[in-house]
């Protein structure tokens, strides 16, 4: 799994977090390194879709959430990716 | 390298920038500033202006405006015809399309300069013969002569002499027609709306 936007949902899953520290935080638990420009495009489509939102914050790190929508389609698709594992999975130990 | 982080950002769509810049240069500030991000951020930036409808009014719009433009300002050929009521000789016409029939015009004219060093002679003319000089059989015994060139007046000489070679008279007229190659149209639309495009996204908004 190294869709960008999934893994700025998965981070975020966990509680809120500007830009740098769902970097960080995205490298760790999965290996991942999004550049800077990576992460932003991410950001800005899932924005778009409303599936994070910018908090209001005094600083220039501006902290993101989850809102309800993105909890739901981060549900979906790691469901959907579940799925896949297990069939994968399966399929090994069979072949 | 933080200069060069600023110059890439700026490359980014204004509405992105408004938005985003503050927070992204404090993101890079903490990462610390690595030519692998700069390459990141100007592919990121790419694709930015690529996702923004402005991209694509631009392509239409522009595209549309230069393509026209470029219709009635630079054809890039001119077709000089002559008609005429003719009978049409078998041994006139092989005459003339005959290898000294067109290689004396080839000379005449000093047509195909860019063939002349890197093709043979022989190949120029088959060119010639099979891609700019037609010369066609019309319904009621009437014979049509064209000759296309870049060069309007050498288009217009050529088929001159074309038609008093094939008996057309003393001085027939031609008319000449500009011709066009619609996907260089298209090709140079497409890169001046892009262009107009990224260049626009960096100073407005308009989605």
């Amino acid at each position: 799994m190294n869709d960008p936007t999934l893994l700025v949902l998965s981070s975020l899953a966990d509680g809120d977090k500007h830009g740098y520290a769902i970097m960080q935080d995205v490298e760790v638990f999965s290996g991942v390194k999004l550049g800077p420009g990576t992460l932003y495009g991410a950001i800005t489509r899932l924005e778009e879709r409303g599936w994070i939102r910018g908090l209001r914050s005094g600083d220039r790190r501006q902290p993101y959430t989850l809102t309800g929508e993105g909890r739901a389609h981060l549900a979906e698709a790691l469901a959907k990716i579940e799925s896949i594992l297990r069939v994968g999975k399966r399929r090994l130990k069979t072949a | 390298m933080k200069h060069l982080f600023r110059i890439v950002i700026a490359l980014y769509p204004a509405h992105w920038r408004q938005r985003y810049e503050a927070e992204m240069m404090a993101l890079i500030e903490d990462s610390g500033y690595r030519a692998k991000d700069l390459a990141n951020l100007l592919l990121s930036a790419v694709g930015a202006h690529v996702r923004s409808p402005i991209l694509l009014y631009s392509w239409v719009f522009s595209g549309l405006l230069f393509g026209t433009a470029m219709l009635w300002v630079v054809p890039q050929h001119y077709k000089a015809s002559v008609e005429a009521q003719l009978k049409l000789e078998p041994a006139t016409v092989s005459s003339m399309m005959s290898h000294e029939g067109l290689g004396f015009l080839i000379q005449a004219y000093g047509l195909y300069p860019r063939w002349q060093n890197t093709r043979s002679l022989d190949e120029v003319i088959t060119q010639m013969r099979t891609r700019d000089v037609q010369i066609e059989a019309l319904p009621g015994s009437r014979v049509r002569v064209a000759f296309t060139h870049p060069d309007p007046k050498v288009a217009t000489d050529v088929a001159r002499d074309l038609a008093i070679e094939l008996g057309f008279g003393a001085s027939p007229s031609p008319v000449l027609q500009p011709l066009y190659k619609v996907w260089l149209l298209v090709v140079a639309g497409l890169i001046v709306g892009t262009s107009a495009g990224f260049w626009l996204q960096r100073f407005v908004r308009i989605t």
